[in-house]
């Protein structure tokens, strides 16, 4: 045969692909929902109970028609898996790279797959919570939910232990140095205008020699200590007993520290021994108090 | 044919066909065919072990459907095969469930054939199926007048052409009888020479009245083992035997060219195989893939190895009716209803309906023994079924 | 005279013979008049006075009669109650008349307790039953109250025997009252009229609560005449009865006539008896009374009357010419004239409406002195129907006035077309009505009834066409899956046609009324500018059959105008107005009607394709398909396309290279020498490689053509190639049959060519390698 192969050629074309693709009565009222109401639906199973989000008109598993019994699901759901896209084409509905999710919507029991959006791509781990965000220009198709957007998941509040999560042997502290300014200022939030606090030619004649500060000074610092550190947020200090060791002079650095000596079943208190020391270790202050540890909030 | 064990058909299930099914997608369409089938055999889901589905590749522009279709098929959990085989998609899953059954892999298969054209491109379709350099600017597929200008030649034109108007008239009597048929149009015999004039003509003397349809649609069947199909079924559709034929260079053969059609070669094969040696007599009822009135016409001699006008006597002597001594296609045939995955298919599932007995009011009257069915698709592929009454 | 003793002298004359035979109860005039003296007495003894009115609730029955002559007899008034008639009705006839009275069966005590409560007026009830309820009084025994006295009847012939309710067809039904004298006079006309021997037998089933059987049963008196009652028209025992009591006459409605003659029943009875039927109270068709006639050999002798004017007022002598479809001459004693609106009489043969005069006519309408005086003008009375005597005197009805039609000043006569119709060998039976027109006030709308199914409107439409002045040919046709509204004598009621009107017959599937006006008028406020840019056309529409027309839509600089007529259109759609409907609101496929010739296309056809896209769906006006309404599919288009490589492959790429140079080249098989174009790697025959090469042509021979009419247009473009064009198979030169060459043909040889016509290729000025480096082939001269 005198043929050889560099008679061999390439044809170009093109080939067309025009279609249509009815979404049938199930997948028409998804979509309609999702445009017109903002709403996700799916369709559950009455035999085995599974939501099926897109919705379909069989259960495969059970072969049941369940096309009528539509359920109303969450905008939020939890991402199960995802990948990175960093290729491009022509079909996307966005430029790469962008992720491409299943996210399971609260209600839901399939994934549904779309893009997420709102976090930096190094980030993006499974289990992030996300909501939906619809389009405004709406097409009737899914991408009438624009993305998924990832939500923060911190409280704007973090509660304070409850009972049950403090432990005997837990402590936390404080530590402020203490200004003549802070004693001034408090001289006149309470009134407590003393001399051997305000007057340094009155305070020499005084045992301590010097201006000192007020003695409720360095034991209010073992307020933020208790309301919020230790137990936390929440917490109300029905008893507290302080007995004073040492003064505190102008420029002392004081530490207020509070540990967990006992809990009291009955009433589901706690007992805590308070210790105030200074820049040299010397013991300030000792006291002890009974704190009511704040108690779970409706989640 | 050599077989391990006996295989019978014991269900059968067909969608609507119809060219607007726009309220359901096509996992949907399925599943009214496979509800069906079940329920004729009295099986559930659960009694399938493996799933064949299969449609012309791409015509709904849409790769591998038989992934997403599961939802529809009950195929979830269970073995699968896709076939894909052009026209003939239908009849070559009819074989594929044969071979699974009759080996012995598994005891009861459910085999989908569908296609949603509505969804589709057609013609875009079968164009992009033939040869790139040769085919694509010409018409293709079936469209084809060469077939109508040969029998005229052969006949002359008025009987010729008479007999092909009557034929289409016939199957679309047949039609009316069939509530699953996409198109009814209730033609008289009264109205054949106006529409031989008044339908638009397509190629040659191909008219718009002589060819097929487009239509949307499912069918599902269900294959049973010889020990299953008894226990389910009191008359199963035993499949005797079965093959398969086509010629690549069928497209450049039309005319003169002294070959033997796929259709005759296959009629010959299989007949020599089970001894028939007389098929008008022996062949109780024929449902034939006609894609058209010429092509029904012309091969109603091939399959039955006539020679001379033995076929257009048939048609002006009315035999092929559904009361007559060889009723063909008591279903209208594919020129009633369409969808080409499907098709294929809906020919051996008739078939299989008229022995055992539940074609309703199409159901031809006389006790089917042996039928006859068969499956067109491109290269002359010619797939023909025997299906029988009793046991093979 | 008055109607007792109008009673007593027959009975004088013919006591002993049998008066009535109901089933097997024979009552002798003698046993009649008895019973008729005792019921007055006994009623008189109830207290009853003259001028009391007394209703009658009874089926047809001896009972009927003799409630209705004893009541008569004390000089009080009958007041038949109509045996159909509902709670709400009787109640309204029962509180308009205000009678004191009421003779009731049994079988219609439970309407009656439905609104005695309503009926303050009612003092006395007297039960016709075995068991009279409480607080009723027994007519049974009344009558055995034994006083046989005879009662002679002081009635002046002035004084009111009857008060017949007409049901009405406009408003509330009316208290016909009827005097001795009316009745009287009535009778003797139609004695006179039919002058019948004595003592004949004559069958009587029509309803003694109407006038019809009331006066045949009370003049068969006069001439000793036997009566043979039955409760109810039945046809299943109709011949059986006429053979067993050798009936020889009897009075009946048209529906009557229709259902006997339906009946195969009467092959196995002797009908010898039998010398004649009446016909009243509804219109005979020709037909009918034809087949009938020609059937049983016996005539009928149609009459016409009205409540108002007793019974009957006019008759086809009996023994002189009856004219197929005339009402007859005038009863002996009453006037007949026809009319023009200021009351004079008409010219013979021109239409005028029916009045008479005579002693027959009513007393007037009870408690309706404005009716009655519409009704009786200087003694004669309107009958509101329109005739026309023709020069012998024979009167024709051309129909009710309240059914004619206004047509744009025209008037159209129902009747007309109705009775022109029932002549058509499809139909069964038509009736025409006006419908609303914004243009023409009225329009025609004919409801027919089909003998064959296979009546279509278009036949209807086209036979009236050919019979009638264009003027009168209905605009609108429906044929009715059942039968016609009828009230109970099986007249079919206008009236609710009309209410039906445009709408249709409420069994109907009710579908939104489109019309075709409705689609081609909204046209232009549906335009879809994308779908006509750039396209300058006139495409025209025939619209065959009921409602259609004759349309031109005029598409030019991305604006439709829709124009009526055709206008030099480029392409013509000719179609039924129903299937055009139908395509439009999507319930028939466009192509499936083009396939098969419903949709009929003539010139430019790639035009009309381009048509689909002109407009916005049309949505019917109100109503429509509630699944279609409510739901909304989603459907999502797309047209992609993917880039393609075609690999040509050594032996096909040597081939087209080849193009290059103008040469055609062929493969040969080594082993059997067959050659293949286009070439082939392998030989098909002997599965061995292909080697060696040849090359053929370029000229060649036709081998076998195929002319292709459409074409597809591209998906990624929309454009299609012009069609017709000619593909085909080349037998080039050094071929022998198997290696056709499949390629086109010169569009412009198409006409002349035919197989074996010698060819030759024409090059591409470019050749790149390609197929269509050859454009096509061309005839060689």
């Amino acid at each position: 045969m005198s043929t050889a192969t560099n008679d061999c050629f390439i044809v170009n074309g093109k080939l067309a692909l025009p279609y249509q693709y009815f979404a049938g009565r199930a997948g028409s009222r998804f979509i309609i929902s999702l445009r017109d109401e903002k709403k996700i639906r799916g369709l559950k199973c009455q035999k085995c109970g599974k939501v099926f989000v897109p919705p379909r008109a069989t259960c495969e598993t059970c072969f049941e028609d369940i096309c009528e019994n539509w359920v109303d699901v969450k905008n939020t759901g939890v991402v199960t898996c995802f990948t990175i896209i960093r290729y491009k084409e022509p079909h996307q509905p966005v430029d790469p790279p962008y992720i491409l999710g299943l996210v399971k919507l609260d209600g839901a029991d399939t994934p549904l797959a779309h893009i997420v959006k709102g976090v930096p791509l190094s980030k993006m781990k499974t289990g992030l919570k996300v909501k939906a965000v619809f389009a405004k220009k709406t097409t009737g198709g899914i991408m009438d939910i624009d993305h998924f957007q990832v939500v923060d998941d911190k409280p704007k509040f973090e509660m304070g232990y409850s009972y049950d999560e403090l432990e005997i042997g837990m402590s936390a502290s404080f530590t402020k140095t203490i200004s003549e300014t802070d004693v001034y200022l408090f001289a006149g939030i309470s009134g407590d205008f003393n001399p051997m606090h305000m007057n340094e030619e009155f305070a020499k004649m005084t045992p301590f020699g010097t201006r000192i500060a007020h003695g409720a000074l360095p034991q209010s610092l073992i307020a933020p200590v208790l309301g919020m550190k230790l137990p936390g947020l929440g917490t109300v200090i029905p008893e507290i007993t302080v007995r004073f060791k040492r003064p505190t002079y102008f420029g002392d650095t004081i530490t207020a520290i509070g540990e967990v000596v006992e809990k009291i079943e009955k009433k589901r208190w706690v007992r805590m021994e308070l210790r105030w020391t200074n820049q040299k270790d010397e013991l300030v202050a000792e006291g002890s108090c009974l704190a009511i540890p704040p108690m779970p909030f409706n989640k | 044919m050599k077989k391990n064990r006996n295989v019978g058909i014991i269900g059968v299930g067909q969608s609507v066909f119809s060219s607007h099914r726009e309220e359901v997608n096509q996992p949907e369409m399925i599943h009214e065919a496979v509800l069906e089938a079940l329920q004729h055999a009295g099986m559930t889901i659960g009694d399938v072990d493996c799933i064949v589905h299969g449609n012309m590749e791409l015509f709904e522009m849409i790769h591998q459907p038989d992934l997403w279709h599961t939802l529809g098929t009950g195929a979830y959990g269970k073995e699968t095969l896709r076939v894909t085989t052009g026209g003939t998609t239908g009849a070559t899953l009819c074989c594929t469930a044969d071979y699974l059954v009759s080996s012995g892999l598994h005891d009861v298969v459910l085999a989908i054939g569908f296609e949603k054209l509505q969804e589709g491109h057609t013609t875009g379709g079968i164009t992009n199926m033939a040869d790139a350099l040769w085919a694509r600017q010409l018409q293709t597929g079936a469209l084809t007048g060469m077939t109508a200008a040969q029998v005229i030649e052969e006949f002359g034109e008025e009987r010729a052409k008479k007999a092909a108007m009557k034929y289409r008239i016939i199957m679309d009597k047949h039609a009316m009888k069939n509530k699953k048929a996409h198109r009814r149009l209730g033609l008289e015999f009264d109205q054949a020479d106006d529409l031989m004039v008044n339908s638009p003509a397509l190629v040659g003397e191909l008219r718009m009245i002589h060819m097929c349809s487009q239509s949307d649609g499912a069918c599902a069947m269900i294959f049973a083992s010889e020990e299953k199909a008894k226990q389910f079924c009191k008359q199963p559709a035993w499949i005797k035997d079965h093959i398969t034929v086509h010629r690549e260079e069928s497209f450049c053969l039309f005319g003169d060219a002294p070959v033997v059609y796929s259709h005759r070669y296959a009629a010959e094969k299989l007949f020599e195989r089970n001894g028939i040696k007389n098929p008008r007599k022996e062949i109780d009822m024929f449902e034939m893939y006609d894609p058209s009135s010429w092509w029904g016409l012309d091969w109603l001699r091939q399959f039955l190895l006539f020679e001379g006008d033995e076929h257009l006597k048939m048609v002006e002597n009315d035999d092929i009716t559904i009361d007559g001594s060889f009723p063909v296609n008591p279903s209208g045939g594919v020129t009633a209803s369409n969808p080409i995955g499907a098709t294929a298919m809906v020919r051996v599932a008739e078939a299989a309906l008229q022995i055992m007995g539940d074609a309703g009011d199409h159901q031809v009257k006389k006790t089917v023994n042996q039928a006859l069915a068969s499956g067109f698709g491109g290269t002359m592929w010619t797939v023909l079924f025997l299906l029988t009454r009793n046991v093979p | 005279m008055n109607l007792g003793k109008y009673i007593d002298d027959a009975v004088k004359k013919y006591r002993d013979l049998p008066y009535m035979q109901f089933y097997d109860r024979t009552i002798t005039y003698g046993d009649f008049s008895k019973k008729i003296n005792a019921l007055a007495n006994a009623l008189k003894k109830q207290g009853f006075k003259k001028g009391d009115f007394i209703h009658v609730w009874v089926q047809n029955s001896p009972e009927t009669l003799i409630a209705y002559y004893a009541i008569i007899k004390i000089g009080a008034v009958a007041g038949p109650i109509n045996g159909w008639w509902k709670a709400p009705e009787v109640e309204y006839l029962l509180n308009d008349s205000k009678g004191c009275g009421l003779i009731v069966e049994d079988q219609y005590l439970s309407i009656y307790n439905e609104i005695k409560d309503k009926c303050p007026n009612l003092k006395k009830i007297i039960e016709v039953s075995e068991k009279p309820a409480d607080g009723h009084i027994s007519f049974a025994a009344l009558l055995a109250e034994g006083d046989n006295t005879p009662f002679e009847s002081d009635a002046d012939p002035e004084d009111i025997a009857f008060i017949f309710y007409t049901s009405g067809t406009t408003g509330n039904p009316k208290g016909v009252l009827l005097s001795n004298k009316n009745v009287v006079a009535d009778a003797n006309g139609i004695n006179a009229a039919l002058n019948t021997d004595e003592n004949r037998n004559f069958l009587c089933f029509l309803p003694l609560f109407h006038v019809n059987a009331m006066l045949t049963c009370t003049s068969a008196l006069e001439k000793g005449h036997q009566i043979i009652l039955r409760k109810q028209f039945s046809a299943s025992e109709f011949w059986e009865v006429v053979e067993k009591y050798k009936v020889n006459f009897w009075s009946a409605v048209p529906a009557v006539y229709q259902i006997l003659l339906s009946d195969p029943t009467r092959q196995k009875f002797d009908l010898s008896s039998l010398e004649f039927g009446i016909c009243g109270a509804a219109p005979l068709t020709q037909e009918t009374m034809t087949n009938f006639q020609d059937t049983f050999g016996i005539p009928i002798v149609e009459g016409y009357g009205l409540t108002e004017g007793t019974c009957v007022s006019t008759i086809n002598p009996m023994n002189g010419v009856r004219k197929i479809g005339s009402i007859g001459l005038a009863l002996p004693g009453q006037e007949v004239l026809i009319v023009d609106e200021h009351g004079n009489e008409v010219p013979t043969g021109e239409r005028g409406e029916i009045v008479i005069k005579g002693d027959n006519v009513m007393k007037g309408y009870y408690n309706k002195p404005e009716e009655t005086a519409k009704t009786i003008i200087g003694g004669y009375l309107h009958t509101g129907d329109v005739g026309v005597k023709d020069a012998d005197g024979y009167i024709f009805i051309v129909d009710r006035m309240k059914d004619m039609i206004i047509r744009g000043g025209e008037n159209i006569y129902p009747k007309e077309i109705d009775n022109l119709l029932a002549g058509h060998p499809k139909i069964s039976e038509a009736a025409t009505v006006g419908v609303p027109d914004k243009t023409m006030g009225e329009e025609v709308k004919v409801f027919v009834v089909a003998e064959d199914d296979s009546l279509t409107e278009e036949e209807v439409i086209e036979y009236c066409k050919q019979n009638l002045a264009s003027f009168k040919v209905p605009k609108y046709v429906e044929i009715l899956s059942e039968d016609f509204p009828r009230s109970p004598i099986g007249k079919v009621l206008k009236k609710t046609l009309r209410e039906w009107g445009l709408k249709g017959s409420p069994t109907k599937p009710k579908g939104p009324e489109v019309t075709v006006n409705d689609i081609f008028g909204t046209m232009e406020s549906r335009v879809n500018p994308d779908g006509v840019k750039g396209i300058t056309a006139n495409y025209g529409y025939i619209i065959t059959g009921t409602g259609g027309g004759e349309y031109t839509v005029c598409v030019s600089d991305g604006r439709v105008q829709v124009k009526e007529g055709i206008h030099s259109p480029n392409v013509t759609t000719t179609c039924s107005a129903k299937d055009w409907i139908a395509i439009t609101l999507g319930k028939l496929d466009g192509m499936t009607a083009f396939t098969s010739g419903k949709l009929k296309v003539e010139g430019d056809m790639g035009l009309l394709g381009k048509a689909t896209k002109f407009f916005k769906k049309y949505t019917p006006p109100a109503g429509g398909d509630p699944v279609e309404k409510g739901e909304e599919l989603i459907v999502k288009k797309q047209i992609l396309s993917i880039p393609q490589k075609f690999s040509t492959g050594p032996v096909m790429g040597k081939f087209l290279n080849a193009f290059k140079d103008k040469k055609i080249l062929a493969n040969r098989c080594p082993k059997c020498g067959r050659l293949q174009l286009p070439p082939r790697e392998v030989c098909a025959e002997c599965v061995v490689r292909a080697a060696d090469w040849v090359e053929v042509g370029p000229d060649g021979v036709i081998s076998i053509m195929d002319v292709t009419f459409y074409a597809s247009p591209d998906p990624l473009t929309g454009e299609s190639r012009e069609t017709p064009y000619v593909s085909a198979h080349f037998l080039l030169d050094g071929c022998k049959g198997h290696e056709t060459l499949w390629h086109e043909l010169k569009p412009e040889d198409r006409d002349r060519a035919k197989k074996g016509d010698r060819v030759r290729p024409v090059w591409n000025e470019n050749r790149i390698g390609a197929i269509t480096d050859i454009l096509y082939f061309e005839l060689i001269d």
